[in-house]
């Protein structure tokens, strides 16, 4: 973009808004879950229950787990707008698999495959042939949708299995079985994330490419890993799908690559890289359902809801743009008082 | 001078690079002892960061042979000569602002918990960078966010993050450009514990007292050739400026000087990003250099002027015209310009052909009515590639297979254009060869004599003795001191620059 | 090698791809590909659509950005003017249907210039946005039915033989190529694309430039949905199809390099042909819509290996060729 000064007059609240989730960082952005659930309790008194809070929670799971993904992409300063293309091939893989008979293994195996696959695709051409990561992952996008509605024949496909509907609406302690395996999934993404090397190098790519490459980090080995593991964890987040509605449509991905990267970003992941981290990514994607669900309790059309949480999140995108910036210009001065 | 084989660390001969366009070196040679200093000597541009890089694995050479540790390497990437005990302190700082000192001294080779491999043991990196910094005597919480230190104590974390892990050899690229006498002195203490322990050292750097102090050897490098090695304790200065610049330096900056004429350009307690209450005035018919340390606010200051950056406070007067907000485009119109620090990101559309370029900052006149004409297009380029003597067949050559110094001309050709008559020129004779560089100062001479008024930004002292009626110093943001032609002198100079109090 | 021949060899190396396409269905079926009813409904009807997009397209990406937001903002401007078009209020239609064409096109691009949101993420919202919108107004139902009138704007013949919507494409063609080749307002456009950082150093305002480009994109959506609303005698939203990614194929095929700056109009009509050429073949080789979607987002991906890698080629013999001519004067 085009290296020049910031507009003093930019829209002063949109920055106060996003300071205040930045300030209190993880915290701030639950205590923003915190408040939006207060304010719907007040609005409807079907809210606060605890089987709507469960709900809230079951219906995070799915874009939960892709979000997280690809909050590691992110991180490294790139973008992934495949996300809900894989989404879609892993759920209707499921159910076509199954209804052929083939033994359970492979038919959960199978889309953790093309997950994988597809995102060695895009890191194998993003970071060895250095091609731009819109058009590739874009290329990749429209590649997925219209595989996945070859392979459905454009139909939602459903299919029979004790199994698949276990895992998607059983439940274990009196807590859903999806939110189990959600929560196992994310923890281990948290430890990756924070204790090994190459959650290191995750922050240190995000940070500064030349520098992680000047410090002999594998630069290209870590992004080809990072979209493998995002691609992994969308197809997941697609055979969730397949499990909870025990059938695939080959349309169901369709909103996930725009609401995930709203998920990482309204988290506190920045588009620059390098700061932010999957706790608040999960966070960001409970403040997406609480507010989806909300406002359907307040009987609000589901069109509208679209529109709404669609501005609701453009406002936020361009608050943390914002709120970047100021911190880059602020952060030169700094230094500039320091040494005087 | 003599070298005790037996305690080569690193020996280079023949090392030959090409970049498109320009030969880098050309069978240059390097010969490094353990437990030495070895002082890397010349001008911008002369080669020595690139030798570097293809000693670190950054770069890879063409032609050449490399002996490390007595053996033959070929380092095709940076993780391959830290293995083998190669560290360098780079010029610019190479730290990510949002980690923590600890993580930051241990990027890319963080300690491993024992039997977990890949896991990293955060306890023991906390432990093991305190530890590190006491033993250099440095006294800093590993847990602080890098972004918090101020430069001077960034620099002496990059120091440190050279010195965690076995190095045999340290690449020093200008460590002190931004440190204070106190903490110049701590390196200078780091590098003798270094000595001590058998470490060899590469040190660059342009100051020639540092240079006396701690070097044990030195190399001079010019335009890319291997000139000569001296023992430090025999060289003498002129003799090394002389290997260094190629030719006397009178004979480099020829000025005829004329008596200044009215005030063009003024400013008025201008603040800005990294500037404050700068007080200057060019008067038509002068060269003012703006001279001082790298990262004293120079180029922020030039940026802020023609309007790049925000003006914060203060405001300035141009040909009596007061402004307070400015734009480039109404710069241009005001007859200012400003030739860019980064000829190749913000001075030149190096994909396109020389006459585009030349045309770019005043389209009106070669688009009558908004519609492109080509006659009055081809007249320009041609009329400035002869002028300027660029090297090229003809205006329709693209800018970017130029070499560097007809590069900058096509840059200066593109604002005399415009008819602006006060240039800033920030670092006009960065990175290009001797013989343009003498081209460039005659021009700059004559454009004087025209009656444009010149504030020239460059790091080079010589330069700024070498051609300025006046000079002012800037240090941290501030102007510390104004010289006259009569006063000028390195020492001098310098004494403004790093604060008067400071000087060693 | 001088600046217009690497350009030719771009152009040059897309219209043979663009003739073996045509070489190969024509080849797979002379007796249905092969007829002037066929190419012609193809290059006259089908292709104009897709042909003004791209070039919305094409000039956001040669201003190192792109447009995702065209074909849903197309969506909104057609559904907003399609009742004052059915109601025989022409003016107010093409006025409302350009407003919220340019309104979400500078709204593009004061985000990107302004804000300086990546153009991706920016559009993409706005995308969304106007999607959004345009469901919300719709709310289940079709409009349909327009006078004849106001169809024959798109399907009329002014000229015996050349429907009017083919016409207004080249109109358009022909001011866009002036445009960006022969006025200041192209030269700055090709050195924002090039060198943004350059480019204002040199006193070109490439906020506004970055706004107008947007700009003109919202106009060519809005063009193109009256256009459409002519041809379909129906809106509803599901008419943005996949507009966009043929749009994008269409510039990355004809050889508009992401990253700004390569490329021109020319490029992008005999990238959208080319598009147009394999969907139509593949419509005759009955391969479905879903296929057809693979294959295009096949064809994004194989086109950024291909802009390194056949035009090298051809650059080089090009090189060869102009070596030979010089050398008897030597």
């Amino acid at each position: 973009m085009v290296e020049k000064s910031i507009n003093k007059n930019v829209p002063e609240i949109l920055c106060s808004i996003n300071r205040f989730i930045n300030k209190v960082n993880i915290p701030g952005i639950a205590i923003g879950d915190a408040l939006l659930i207060v304010f719907f309790s007040i609005m409807s008194d079907r809210f606060l229950s605890s089987y709507n809070l469960l709900s809230i929670l079951r219906n995070s799971c799915t874009l939960m787990i892709a979000a997280v993904g690809l909050t590691w992409v992110i991180l490294m300063s790139q973008n992934n707008v495949s996300v809900g293309a894989v989404v879609s091939m892993a759920a209707v893989m499921v159910p076509i698999l199954n209804n052929k008979g083939l033994p359970m293994g492979i038919v959960l195996v199978m889309p953790m495959l093309m997950g994988l696959l597809v995102g060695f695709i895009n890191g194998f051409l993003i970071a060895k042939m250095k091609f731009d990561y819109w058009v590739v992952t874009f290329g990749t996008m429209s590649l997925m949708t219209g595989l996945a509605l070859v392979v459905a024949n454009g139909e939602t496909i459903s299919t029979t299995s004790k199994f698949l509907n276990f895992i998607g609406n059983g439940k274990f302690a009196g807590i859903y079985i999806i939110i189990w395996l959600t929560a196992i999934l994310v923890s281990i993404m948290l430890l990756i994330q924070r204790k090994t090397k190459f959650g290191y190098n995750i922050y240190s790519i995000g940070g500064s490419e030349n520098v992680a490459a000047i410090s002999g980090i594998n630069v290209v080995d870590t992004r080809i890993k990072v979209h493998m593991i995002s691609g992994l964890l969308a197809a997941i987040a697609g055979m969730a799908t397949a499990c909870m509605n025990v059938a695939g449509s080959p349309t169901v991905g369709n909103d996930y690559s725009f609401n995930a990267m709203a998920a990482v970003v309204l988290g506190g992941t920045a588009f620059a890289g390098g700061k932010g981290g999957i706790i608040g990514t999960v966070f960001g994607t409970l403040m997406l359902r609480i507010l989806a669900s909300g406002l359907s309790m307040m009987d609000i059309d589901s069109t509208w809801q679209k529109a709404i949480i669609g501005l609701v999140i453009v406002t936020l995108i361009v608050a943390d743009v914002l709120n970047d910036q100021r911190k880059a210009v602020k952060g030169s001065r700094r230094i500039y008082r320091d040494v005087i | 001078m003599t070298v005790d084989e037996s305690n080569v660390i690193l020996k280079m001969t023949g090392i030959t690079k090409r970049f498109p366009g320009t030969l880098a070196l050309d069978k240059v040679q390097l010969t490094c002892e353990r437990g030495k200093v070895h002082v890397l000597l010349g001008e911008n541009g002369a080669g020595k960061s690139t030798l570097m890089k293809i000693i670190s694995g950054e770069y890879q050479r063409d032609e050449g042979t490399v002996w490390f540790n007595g053996r033959e390497v070929n380092f095709t990437n940076v993780r391959q000569a830290m293995a083998a005990g190669i560290s360098m302190i780079h010029q610019e700082l190479s730290l990510l602002p949002e980690r923590t000192i600890a993580q930051n001294i241990y990027l890319g080779h963080e300690p491993e918990k024992e039997g977990f491999k890949g896991i990293v043991d955060q306890k023991k990196m906390v432990t093991d960078s305190k530890a590190l910094m006491d033993s250099l005597g440095l006294d800093m919480d590993p847990q602080t966010s890098v972004k918090k230190l101020s430069i001077a104590q960034q620099q002496m974390v990059e120091v440190v993050k050279a010195l965690s892990q076995e190095v045999r050899l340290v690449i020093m690229d200008e460590p002190t450009s931004s440190l204070t006498s106190r903490e110049i002195n701590k390196l200078f203490e780091i590098v003798e514990r270094l000595k001590q322990n058998g470490t060899a050292i590469i040190y660059i750097s342009h100051r020639m007292d540092e240079i006396k102090r701690i070097g044990d050897s030195i190399t001079v490098m010019r335009d890319g050739q291997y000139i000569d090695t001296v023992s430090a304790a025999e060289a003498d200065l002129d003799t090394l400026i002389t290997m260094m610049v190629g030719r006397k330096i009178q004979k480099m900056y020829e000025r005829n000087y004329r008596e200044p004429g009215k005030v063009i350009f003024e400013t008025d307690n201008l603040c800005g990003l990294r500037f404050r209450d700068v007080n200057i005035k060019v008067r038509e018919g002068e060269i003012v250099s703006l001279s001082g340390l790298i990262g004293a606010g120079r180029t922020e200051f030039a940026k802020a002027v023609f309007g790049i950056d925000p003006i914060d406070a203060g405001c300035f007067k141009l040909y009596g015209r007061q402004i307070n907000r400015i734009d480039p485009t109404n710069a241009i119109k005001y007859s200012m310009c400003l030739l860019p620090e980064d000829r190749k990101k913000e001075g030149l559309v190096l994909q396109t052909p020389i006459k585009e370029n030349l045309t770019a900052a005043c389209l009106k006149k070669t688009f009558k009515m908004g519609i492109l004409r080509n006659k009055p297009e081809n007249e320009i380029g041609e009329k400035y590639v002869r002028e300027l003597r660029v090297a090229t067949p003809n205006a329709d050559k693209i800018v970017g297979e130029l070499s560097g110094g007809n590069q900058q001309k096509v840059v200066i050709g593109k604002w005399l254009e415009t008819g602006c008559k006060f240039l800033i020129f920030d670092e006009p004779t960065r990175g290009i060869d001797v013989g343009a560089k003498c081209e460039i100062y005659i021009l700059l001479d004559s454009l004087v004599h025209q009656g444009y008024g010149i504030l020239l930004i460059t790091s080079e002292l010589n330069e700024v003795i070498g051609i300025s009626d006046r000079v002012y110093v800037m240090k941290d943001g501030e102007i510390t001191g104004e010289l006259t032609r009569d006063e000028l002198s390195q020492d001098r100079i310098m004494r403004y620059a790093v604060g008067e109090g400071e000087v060693v | 090698m001088s600046f217009k021949k690497q350009n030719s060899a771009s152009l040059i190396s897309h219209i043979l791809i663009l003739l073996a396409v045509i070489a190969v269905m024509a080849f797979l079926r002379p007796e249905s590909f092969w007829t002037v009813n066929n190419l012609s409904t193809v290059i006259l009807q089908q292709a104009p659509y897709t042909i003004l997009m791209a070039f919305g397209m094409s000039l956001a990406i040669l201003a190192k950005g792109i447009d995702i937001s065209m074909a849903s903002v197309m969506v909104l401007s057609c559904y907003l003017s399609a009742p004052f078009f059915k109601e025989g209020n022409w003016l107010l239609g093409v006025l409302i249907a350009f407003g919220v064409g340019i309104g979400f096109g500078i709204c593009n691009g004061l985000l990107i210039s302004k804000i300086r949101i990546e153009p991706f993420i920016a559009t993409f919202s706005v995308d969304f946005v106007a999607l959004g919108i345009a469901y919300v107004v719709c709310n289940g139902k079709y409009i349909y039915g327009f006078s004849n009138s106001f169809r024959w704007i798109t399907n009329g013949e002014l000229i015996p033989g050349i429907p009017n919507v083919a016409l207004i494409t080249i109109v358009v063609f022909l001011l866009l190529l002036f445009l960006t080749r022969y006025t200041i307002y192209g030269r700055e456009l090709y050195s924002v694309g090039y060198n943004a950082v350059a480019a204002q150093h040199s006193g070109i305002r490439v906020d506004r430039m970055i706004i107008s480009v947007y700009a003109i994109n919202g106009s060519l959506a809005a063009l193109t949905g009256i256009l459409f609303l002519g041809r379909l005698n129906a809106a509803d939203p599901s008419i943005r199809g996949t507009l966009t990614m043929d749009s994008i194929a269409s510039a990355l095929v004809g050889g508009i390099a992401f990253g700004g700056g390569k490329g021109s109009v020319v490029n992008t009509v005999i990238g959208a042909l080319i598009i147009m050429f394999i969907r139509n073949g593949m419509n005759i080789l009955g391969i479905s819509t879903n296929w057809q979607q693979s294959v295009v987002g096949l064809i994004i991906l194989l086109s950024t290996f291909y802009n390194l890698g056949i035009e090298n080629v051809i650059k080089k013999i090009i090189a060869l060729r102009s070596m030979d001519q010089k050398q008897p004067v030597q």
